[in-house]
């Protein structure tokens, strides 16, 4: 079963379209990443997902629920981290896990202070005396200690330094990502979530213009690398995007295989993440990278 | 009451616990703290010539409860407005919307208990506290002596039916209060800083204005009898009581007993009125207003 099955799902603010037509499932197990510039549509999505925006069109099912007509229910069973800093900062983190314990009834007290004993903070911390590195680790031990098949994460490393970011990933994989259970996190950060993924959901100005697992990339995607010589021989075979490489060569992203007499022109490498995002969701006026 | 409610209502105890005890407990502390540089008056209370360690045992303990209470109040209406936004002001609004309570229960959890449970709660603890500052104003006024005259029994006769009578018209004049309470906190939700200055200037408007220059009382009239069934709910009518009690050398138990009895049935009564029953309805739809808000905070 799907944890998550989205048909032909349209959002939209007044005449402004948020979403438009995006259909994907999740299966269990699976650590989605959700990709897009800003405004692409994800935090739309994600509020969608829990219930706390409703769909124009189409069908959303989550864990076999209605997120609008069943948001209570539903929040009983997803863990959901809406963006950074948002904990009440009036807090200390042993009130909000007296407070998670009475509102969400699959929340173990427990299991939220052994979490928190992997990190530097105190239970008798206030939220307002955390660094924001401190807050979503907080944060993010309180939902995890959530006994939930699904979690989902809009943004959850936004603003953080590169040690917060670490350590927030470290506790995600560690304590919660076990086969069975789902992630589905949206982020800027591709390069870093890149290894922890194994599926990624590309939205583009509300479309979703790439919906793949990370093994099927590397079979249709093909990036090739040449020499300065090859460049408009490249270009004629009409790649999604042209890069310049470290090293001073160019590479070239093709949808599939290129011709035969271009990919004999240059070498075969994988294509990152980073340069996948920006073949599928650039726009020809934002290309400083394009050779 | 669901776990939920109990929940959410313990969140408002940790979010707001400080003020709540500094509310209630800084008076009695300061009374206490000033009581060896002051002077007790002697003499009666409202005229009624009573034993005066009686007297002064029923006068602390219902000041205190009715003082307190009144202070709790005026300070949950003036938190009104902030409460209206208080968790969009602080970003936290996207937590609380992230967990499995309703917005219907969390509205629902900080007026109750902001505008009735705090109130009543700090009213009857002050109710309370009101025999510890008796007893130390029998100290000072006669010592030791004084303090053993006083019959706490009595005390307790005289004050107990007024401090039901009086916690039992808060319940009612919430319910007066309501159309009034929802409209503060739409003002705020909706116009956030401009709500307040927005609002004051509709109401001199609508009350001040209208009447005098188009000769519309309509709103003036519907704000009077609303403020009107406020505050008799509280103390319906004190008069019958007083005339008793001039006419005795000391008022009776029973008697206070009959007046607060008859005196809540007189504002039990006075519920059946169109102007209730439509301040209600507007208070539902203020409800309903701030549930809106609170998804679109989302």
């Amino acid at each position: 079963m799907n944890l998550i099955e989205a048909k032909n799902l349209s959002l939209a603010y007044g005449r402004k379209t948020a979403l438009d037509g995006v259909s994907f499932n999740i299966p269990k197990g699976r650590v989605v990443g959700l990709l897009g510039h800003n405004g692409a549509g994800k935090t739309s999505l994600m509020k969608a997902l829990v219930g706390l925006l409703p769909v124009s069109q189409g069908e959303v099912s989550v864990l076999g629920l209605s997120p609008m007509a069943q948001r209570g229910q539903l929040l009983e069973q997803l863990c959901y981290i809406p963006d950074v800093a948002v904990l009440p900062r009036w807090a200390r983190a042993h009130e909000l896990i007296t407070l998670m314990a009475g509102l969400q009834p699959r929340f173990s007290a427990d299991r939220a202070r052994a979490l928190l004993k992997r990190t530097s903070i105190g239970l008798n911390d206030r939220v307002k005396s955390l660094s924001k590195g401190m807050v979503v680790q907080l944060h993010l031990a309180l939902i995890a200690a959530i006994d939930a098949k699904l979690m989902i994460l809009d943004e959850p490393t936004l603003g953080l330094d590169v040690m917060s970011r670490k350590g927030f990933y470290e506790l995600l994989l560690d304590e919660w990502c076990d086969g069975e259970r789902s992630v589905l996190i949206s982020t800027h950060q591709v390069e870093e979530v890149e290894s922890l993924l194994s599926d990624v959901l590309m939205l583009d100005e509300g479309k979703l213009v790439l919906n793949i697992s990370l093994e099927d990339i590397d079979s249709r995607f093909h990036a090739l690398s040449h020499d300065a010589a090859a460049a408009d021989a490249v270009a004629s075979a009409h790649p999604l995007l042209r890069y310049r490489q470290s090293g001073g060569r160019t590479a070239a992203i093709f949808d599939g295989a290129p011709p035969e007499q271009v990919a004999a022109l240059g070498e075969r490498i994988r294509p990152s993440l980073v340069d996948l995002f920006m073949a599928l969701t650039r726009k020809p006026a934002m290309a400083p990278t394009q050779a | 009451m669901s776990s939920r409610f109990q929940t959410l209502m313990l969140r408002e105890w940790m979010q707001h616990k400080r003020g709540w005890l500094v509310t209630l407990l800084a008076p009695p502390l300061l009374f206490l703290a000033l009581l060896p540089f002051g002077t007790v008056p002697e003499g009666e209370i409202n005229g009624m010539a009573m034993d005066k360690s009686l007297a002064i045992g029923v006068a602390a303990v219902i000041f205190s409860m009715t003082s307190m209470f009144l202070l709790a109040m005026t300070s949950a209406l003036f938190q009104l407005p902030g409460l209206a936004r208080r968790d969009v002001q602080d970003r936290s609004i996207e937590f609380w919307l992230s967990l499995p309570a309703s917005h219907t229960e969390s509205i629902a959890t900080t007026v109750l208990t902001h505008l009735l449970v705090v109130p009543l709660s700090i009213g009857l603890l002050s109710y309370v506290l009101g025999y510890v500052m008796a007893a130390a104003a029998a100290l000072k006024f006669g010592g030791v002596t004084a303090l053993a005259a006083i019959p706490w029994g009595a005390v307790a006769g005289f004050s107990l039916p007024v401090v039901l009578r009086l916690s039992f018209g808060v319940l009612l004049a919430m319910l007066w209060a309501a159309p009034l309470v929802m409209i503060v906190m739409n003002a705020s939700a909706w116009l956030k800083r401009w709500g307040i200055p927005a609002l004051a200037g509709t109401t001199v408007v609508l009350c001040g204005i209208l009447p005098k220059l188009y000769g519309i009382d309509l709103f003036r009239v519907l704000l009077k009898e609303q403020l009107h069934g406020l505050t008799h709910a509280v103390v319906n009518s004190g008069a019958g009581f007083k005339e008793h009690a001039h006419e005795l050398p000391m008022p009776e138990v029973a008697q206070v007993t009959a007046w607060a009895w008859s005196d809540a049935l007189q504002a039990m009564q006075a519920l059946a009125s169109p102007n209730l029953v439509g301040g209600l309805a507007l208070a539902a739809l203020g409800f309903y207003g701030l549930i809106l808000r609170r998804r679109r905070g989302a």
